[in-house]
């Protein structure tokens, strides 16, 4: 196979694989900046081995082999994704939008970080929301919790990052 | 509209065609790292050959040499998860592939078997207290894979390895006169010891306990 040939069957298998694969990353990292590492380590993978018969479920098979090398092995990581009794009970507006146009692009350096501080659901909640556009129910079943907690987690992290925000805009 | 914004910030972490390119200028890179490489162990090797040919020239004919005092092997049975104390959630770190950081790293001279091929270095970054960035490189890991058996191999010149999940105390082993933690768990090693300095934590996956001992050989040797 020339450099070409393989270089343009690499090209087919990622298109083909990227969207799915990335979902996958997403729901089993720790954090979600980690698949932003582990998505590039999966596909310079694969570019190493283009050569071979590659399917879906190659591609998939080495992305399940690079989040075990970096999580070392057969431990798993383990999160408690429920909150407690006392955060549930505040009550969430049906309007997630109320941030309005207080993000502007100087922001979106600290609203990362700050997302990634967090607990890993948070990140990922936010990363199907709001890129993926899942709807609360569909991203609910994928990270398997309740719909509420998908709706609470959204709102407390955006009442969060609004209050962050006005006081960096008060300093 | 804040939708719009955090689509932005995902987007530019995990854009389809970003990724792309970085693939592919990141597989051009390594293939010119390793004509790079290759310079090193050809540098190795000359010395190697050097030295044993002209060793006569530097050691007496009648130096002693010490013969090897008996291994004292145990390894230590983790029968289940509930043994091992789980603190990923609360390790502060970020792991980087060398290909994503500044440092370069030439891999270990340690023997493995023949099977497995180095498949990735990374680095363990932890936090400067002074910046909070994660700018101080804690651990290097090596992995190895071949066909499904692993190894990595972890060192750390700044502390004991960091480890996602402790294992527990158990018997020492004794190697060559240096104290090793062998730990089993269903297919894995995990073999923990200091030499020359130098703190090493090895996983293997698939590999039976010689192929173990002659890696943690080759490191202490």
């Amino acid at each position: 196979m020339s450099t070409q040939e393989a270089l343009n069957k690499f090209q087919k298998v990622y298109d083909e694989t990227y969207d799915d694969v990335l979902k996958y990353l997403v729901c089993n990292v720790a954090k979600v900046s980690d698949a932003e590492d582990i998505i590039q380590d999966v596909y310079l993978a694969l570019f190493k081995k283009i050569k071979k018969n590659t399917n879906k479920e190659y591609v998939f098979g080495i992305a399940r082999n690079k989040l075990k090398d970096y999580y070392r092995f057969a431990y798993k990581y383990k999160e408690k994704i429920a909150p407690s009794s006392a955060e549930v009970c505040e009550q969430v507006p049906d309007n997630l939008d109320f941030l309005n146009d207080m993000i502007i692009k100087e922001n979106i350096g600290f609203i990362w970080t700050y997302l990634n501080k967090k607990k890993g659901v948070i990140g990922k909640i936010f990363f199907f929301y709001y890129y993926e556009d899942y709807s609360l129910k569909e991203i609910a079943q994928m990270l398997n919790i309740s719909e509420g907690n998908v709706k609470h987690y959204l709102y407390r992290t955006l009442k969060e990052i609004k209050e962050q925000l006005e006081e960096e805009n008060n300093e | 509209m804040n939708k719009n914004s955090f689509y932005q910030m995902f987007d530019d972490k995990f854009n389809k065609d970003k990724i792309y390119q970085e693939v592919l200028e990141k597989h051009d890179k390594k293939k010119r790292n390793v004509i790079k490489c290759c310079f090193v162990p050809a540098v190795f090797l000359l010395g190697v050959v050097i030295f044993f040919a002209t060793k006569d020239l530097f050691y007496e004919e009648d130096q002693n040499i010490l013969e090897d005092k008996e291994d004292q092997i145990y390894v230590n049975k983790i029968v289940s998860e509930d043994d091992l104390s789980d603190d990923i959630s609360n390790l502060d770190v970020k792991i980087l592939n060398t290909d994503s950081s500044t440092f370069s790293v030439t891999p270990l001279e340690v023997q493995v078997p023949s099977d497995l091929e180095l498949d990735s270095i990374y680095f363990v970054y932890v936090k400067d207290q002074k910046s909070g960035e994660y700018t101080i490189i804690h651990d290097t890991i090596e992995t190895y894979k071949g066909d499904d058996r692993a190894l990595n191999i972890a060192y750390s010149y700044a502390g004991e390895v960091l480890r996602d999940v402790d294992v527990p105390e158990g018997k020492m082993s004794v190697i060559q006169d240096t104290n090793v933690m062998i730990s089993s768990m269903d297919e894995s090693f995990i073999i923990e010891f200091q030499y020359d300095g130098v703190n090493y934590d090895i996983e293997s996956y698939h590999l039976t306990l010689d192929e173990v001992l002659m890696i943690v050989r080759s490191i202490i040797n």
